[in-house]
C-alpha cells in the first residue's frame, strides 16, 4: 500500500459518534479523578507540602507550584474536563492536558502508568474531532487512533508480562493475592500458589489478546465483559485508584456508532447529527496524518528503549517508565544515606526530615531517585553550611519474593554519578550478585578501604 | 453486533460489577481453612497486648500524678523518692506503649507529648512561671511529658530538689500540670480504644494502610527505626553529627542517668514480644512469626522468621554490652555503641523491608500502579 492509498483509506469517512462518546466518557472520568485527588488532600500532601520533589530531568529547573498555583492547576484541569463535557473538546482537552502533564512530570515519585495513559488520551483529544457535529463524519484514522492506542497499551502490558517470574513463579501475584485471604468465598483460594499462576496466565492472555479482539464485531460481545470483570477484579485486589474505570470507560470506544448514538441521545436528550458521508468534507491534509503516524511510531518504539541497557530491567529500572509495565513487580527497599564532609567524617542522614513517606518508599527502589536524594542532601547541607562533599547509601531491596539484598555500590559517591537517558547504571549491583546483610557487614571494612572512603 | 445484544451485555457486565463490588467491599470475618487468619491475631494483639499496655500506662501515670500531688503538698525526701520511683516506673511502662503509635494515640500525638527528648530545660523553666501554660503546643513538645519531669525531679540531689519544691510553689504546681497532663492523655487514648477503636482495629482484617495489621505494622516499623534505634541510641552515640561527637545529653532520662540502658532494653523487649506474640497467657499465642510461617513460601516464610529470630538473639546480646550510665558509655565506647546500633539497624531491614514485603502490607495511602 502506497502513501496515497493509505491516505485515501485513512481519510475515508466514518461515523464520528464513538469519538464523541469517548470524549464524554473520558471527560467525566478525569473530572472525577481530579475531584477525587483534591478531596483526598493530595494536592497538599503530594504537590504543595513536600519539602523536595523528584522532577523528571526536563523539569529539573522549573519552579515548584505553591498552594495557589497548585490549586489553580487543578482548577484548570477541572475546567478543561468541563469544557470537554460541554462540546468544546479540543480546547478542553488542551486545557486539561497541559496542567495535568505538568503536575505528572513534577515528581517521579507520583508517576503512574495510568497518569501517562490519561496524558496521551488527552493529547489525542486535543486534536481529534469529537464535537457533536463531528458525528456526521470523521476520517477513519481519527476514529481509530484511540483504539490503536488502547490496543497498544494492552498488548505491551502483555509483552511486559512475558517474563519467567510472571509466567512460571506466579510472581508477584503470589505475594499479592494471599493478602486477600479475608475475602468472602474466594479468600482461601487466593492463598494457593496455583491460583497465582493461574491468575498470571489469565492476565497475560487477557493483555495480549483483549486489545485486538475488541476490534472484532464477533468477539467484542464476549471480550468486553471480560474487560469489565478483569478491571473490576484488579480494583478489588489492588489499591490502584481510578485506572480500572478509565480503561472500562475508554474501551467503549470500540462499540458500534449506533450504540453510542443511542446512549448519548438518552444522556444528553438530543440526537447526534446523522452520519452523512455524502456531505463529508474533511481536508485531507498530510499534517494530521503524519502526526498520527509519528505518534504511533513513538508509542511503538519507546517501550523498547530498555533494550539499550544491560542487566535485569526490573532491577535497575533504566527504561522502565512510560512502557506499560503495570502491576508487574513487587519491589520494596530500605535506604540509609551517609554524608561525608571535607574532613572525611561521616554522618547518617535523617530522611524523614525532608522526604514524605511516599517519597521514602519510592526512592528506596528506584536508582534515579536515589541519585536525586543524594543531590538533595548535598544541596541542603550546603545551605546549612555543613560542607558535605560526598553522599553514599546502603540500600536494601527485595524484588518479587526474593529476600533483601544490597542494591547499589555502597561506597560510590552518588552526587558524582551521571544518570540519564542512555547511561547504563553500572553502580547498581547486578541482580545475581546477591549480597545479604550479614555478608555485607563482614565485608564492609574491606569495601570501605578499597573504595578509599 | 445488534444493539439489543450490546445492551444485554452491558447489563450483564454491570450486574457482574455490582456483584464483585459487594463481594469485595466487605472484608468479612471469613474462615479460611488452610492459611493464616488475621482476625484472631488482631484480637489477640488488641486484648492481650495493646489494651493491657494502655491499662498499665493509665495506672502508671495515675500513680505518678498521685505521688506528685502528695509530694507537692508535703515535700520530703521520702515523698520525692516515691515520686521519682513512680516516674521510673512510668518510663519503663511507656516502652510497652510507644510502639502502638496509630489510631487514638496518633490522633492525640501521644508519642510526641509523652516522650520528646532531649528536653529543652530552658523552655521547661519558662513554663514553670507561665500561668497560662497550655499543654502540647507543637513548639513545646520538648518541654513536657516524661523528659520534663525527669529534669524537674532529678536535676539535683534529693535534698536540693526537695528544697526547690518547698521554696518555689510554681515549680511544684508545674510538676502537677505535667503529671496531670500525662494522666489525662493516657485516659483519653485508652477510652478512645474502649469506645470503638478496638472494634475498628480488629475488624479491619485487610492489608491496606487503614487495616489493623497495616496500622500496627507501620507504627511498629516507624517507631522502631526512629524512636528506638535512632533516638535512644543513634543520636546519643553521634551517628548524625559530622564530628561524630557523642551527645551524652541526648540519652533518654539523662537527669535520672541510671535507667537509659534499661529503657532501651525494655523497648526492645516490647518489639520482640509483639513479633513473637509472647506476652500472652496460655497456649496457642499468635505472633508475626506464626503469620510469616503460614505464608507457605520457604524463603519468605520459615527462612525469614529464622533470620529475624536469630537477629533478635543477636540484638539482645548486643544490648547486653551496653553499660550504664549510657551517657558515659557513648563517650567512652563510641565504636561499641555503633556496633550495637548496627544490630538495631539489621532489624529495621528485616522488619520494614522483608517482613512487610512478605505480608504485602501497604505503606502509604497513595494509588498504586494499575493494570
Amino acid at each position: 500500500m502506497n502513501w496515497s492509498a493509505a491516505k485515501n483509506w485513512g481519510f475515508s469517512p466514518v461515523d464520528g459518534a464513538p469519538l464523541v462518546a469517548l470524549r464524554l466518557v473520558f471527560a467525566a472520568l478525569v473530572l472525577f479523578s481530579t475531584v477525587r485527588f483534591a478531596s483526598y488532600g493530595w494536592i497538599e500532601s503530594q504537590i504543595v507540602d513536600p519539602e523536595v520533589t523528584f522532577p523528571f530531568w526536563i523539569f529539573a529547573s522549573v519552579p515548584r507550584p505553591g498552594w495557589w498555583a497548585a490549586w489553580s492547576l487543578f482548577a484548570a484541569m477541572a475546567a478543561g474536563s468541563l469544557l470537554m463535557l460541554g462540546n468544546r473538546p479540543r480546547l478542553g482537552a488542551a486545557v486539561f492536558f497541559v496542567p495535568f502533564t505538568f503536575v505528572e512530570l513534577l515528581d517521579k515519585t507520583n508517576y503512574l502508568n495510568h497518569y501517562y495513559f490519561v496524558s496521551l488520551m488527552a493529547l489525542l483529544l486535543a486534536f481529534l474531532p469529537s464535537q457533536r457535529r463531528d458525528a456526521a463524519g470523521v476520517p477513519r484514522f481519527a476514529r481509530d487512533l484511540p483504539k490503536v492506542l488502547l490496543t497498544l497499551v494492552y498488548f505491551y502490558a502483555g509483552i511486559a508480562k512475558l517474563h519467567p517470574e510472571w509466567i512460571w513463579d506466579g510472581m508477584p501475584l503470589r505475594i499479592w493475592l494471599p493478602q486477600h485471604n479475608d475475602f468472602p468465598v474466594i479468600g482461601p483460594m487466593l492463598t494457593l500458589p496455583e491460583t497465582a499462576v493461574l491468575f498470571s496466565w489469565g492476565g497475560l492472555l487477557f493483555d495480549l489478546t483483549a486489545g485486538f479482539l475488541l476490534w472484532s464485531n464477533r468477539w467484542r460481545p464476549w471480550v468486553y465483559p471480560v474487560v469489565v470483570v478483569f478491571h473490576v477484579m484488579t480494583w478489588c485486589l489492588f489499591p490502584i485508584g481510578v485506572f480500572p474505570w478509565v480503561m472500562i470507560g475508554c474501551t467503549t470506544v470500540f462499540f458500534s456508532a449506533d450504540f453510542h448514538r443511542r446512549w448519548i441521545a438518552v444522556a444528553t436528550r438530543k440526537e447526534l447529527p446523522a452520519f452523512r458521508p455524502e456531505v463529508y468534507r474533511w481536508p485531507s491534509s498530510n499534517r494530521g496524518f503524519i502526526a498520527a503516524a509519528f505518534f504511533l511510531c513513538v508509542q511503538l518504539v519507546v517501550p523498547w528503549r530498555y533494550l539499550a541497557y544491560p542487566g535485569e530491567l526490573f532491577w535497575h529500572e533504566a527504561g522502565y517508565r512510560f512502557s506499560w509495565r503495570v502491576m508487574l513487580i513487587e519491589k520494596a527497599g530500605a535506604a540509609f544515606f551517609y554524608a561525608r564532609d571535607d574532613q572525611g567524617r561521616e554522618r547518617e542522614v535523617d530522611l524523614n526530615a525532608f522526604l514524605t513517606p511516599n517519597q521514602i518508599k519510592m526512592m528506596a527502589t528506584q536508582p534515579d531517585l536515589l541519585i536525586q536524594t543524594a543531590q538533595w542532601i548535598e544541596r541542603r547541607d550546603a545551605e546549612d553550611g555543613l560542607g558535605t562533599e560526598a553522599v553514599r547509601a546502603e540500600v536494601w531491596v527485595s524484588l518479587n519474593g526474593r529476600r533483601s539484598q544490597l542494591f547499589i555500590d555502597p561506597f560510590v559517591d552518588l552526587t558524582e554519578v551521571q544518570d540519564g537517558p542512555g547511561q547504563a547504571r553500572h553502580w547498581v549491583l547486578p541482580m545475581d550478585s546477591v549480597v545479604t546483610m550479614s555478608e555485607y557487614r563482614r565485608m564492609k571494612p574491606e569495601l570501605r578501604a578499597k573504595a578509599g572512603w | 453486533m445488534r444493539l439489543s445484544q450490546v445492551n444485554l451485555l452491558i447489563t450483564g457486565a454491570a450486574a457482574i460489577v455490582m456483584f464483585t463490588i459487594t463481594g469485595c467491599g466487605g472484608a468479612g470475618g471469613g474462615d479460611p481453612q488452610n492459611d493464616f487468619d488475621r482476625g484472631p491475631l488482631l484480637r489477640q494483639y488488641a486484648d492481650q497486648s495493646i489494651l493491657p499496655a494502655y491499662e498499665a500506662w493509665v495506672e502508671a501515670t495515675a500513680d505518678l500524678h498521685l505521688r506528685a500531688t502528695e509530694m507537692v503538698s508535703n515535700a520530703s525526701p521520702e515523698s520525692l523518692t516515691a515520686t521519682r520511683t513512680s516516674l521510673e516506673n512510668a518510663f519503663a511502662t511507656w516502652q510497652k506503649v510507644m510502639l502502638y503509635d496509630f489510631g487514638p494515640a496518633m490522633d492525640r500525638a501521644l508519642l510526641q507529648t509523652t516522650n520528646t527528648f532531649p528536653v529543652d530545660t530552658g523552655g521547661v523553666m519558662e513554663d514553670v512561671y507561665d500561668a497560662n501554660w497550655v499543654a502540647g503546643t507543637p513548639a513545646s513538645l520538648d518541654q513536657m511529658g516524661l523528659p520534663a519531669l525527669d529534669f524537674l525531679l532529678f536535676h539535683g540531689s534529693t535534698d536540693q530538689v526537695v528544697s526547690d519544691i518547698e521554696s518555689n510553689v510554681m515549680l511544684g504546681e508545674h510538676v502537677l500540670r505535667l503529671t496531670g497532663n500525662l494522666a489525662d492523655e493516657a485516659v483519653a487514648v485508652q477510652s478512645l480504644w474502649n469506645s470503638g477503636f478496638r472494634e475498628t482495629f480488629v475488624e479491619a482484617t485487610g492489608t491496606d494502610v487503614g487495616s489493623g495489621i497495616g496500622m500496627l505494622l507501620n507504627a511498629f516499623n516507624r517507631t522502631w527505626e526512629a524512636n528506638v534505634r535512632k533516638e535512644k541510641l543513634g543520636f546519643p552515640a553521634g551517628i548524625s553529627t559530622f564530628s561524630q561527637t557523642p551527645l551524652p545529653g541526648h540519652v533518654e532520662a539523662p537527669f535520672n542517668g541510671s535507667i537509659s540502658v534499661s529503657l532501651i532494653k525494655g523497648a526492645f523487649a516490647s518489639y520482640r514480644d509483639l513479633y513473637l506474640g509472647t506476652p500472652v497467657q496460655g497456649d496457642g499465642s499468635l505472633g508475626l512469626d506464626d503469620y510469616l510461617r503460614s505464608l507457605g513460601n520457604a524463603e519468605y516464610g520459615e527462612q525469614l522468621d529464622s533470620d529475624i529470630q536469630a537477629q533478635l538473639v543477636a540484638t539482645e546480646a548486643a544490648l547486653e554490652e551496653l553499660e550504664s550510665p549510657l551517657s558515659a558509655y557513648v563517650v567512652d565506647n563510641q565504636n561499641e555503641a555503633f556496633e550495637v546500633y548496627a544490630e538495631l539497624q539489621a532489624l529495621v531491614v528485616l522488619w520494614k523491608l522483608d517482613m512487610m514485603s512478605a505480608f504485602g502490607v501497604a505503606v502509604t495511602y497513595q494509588d498504586n500502579d494499575g493494570d
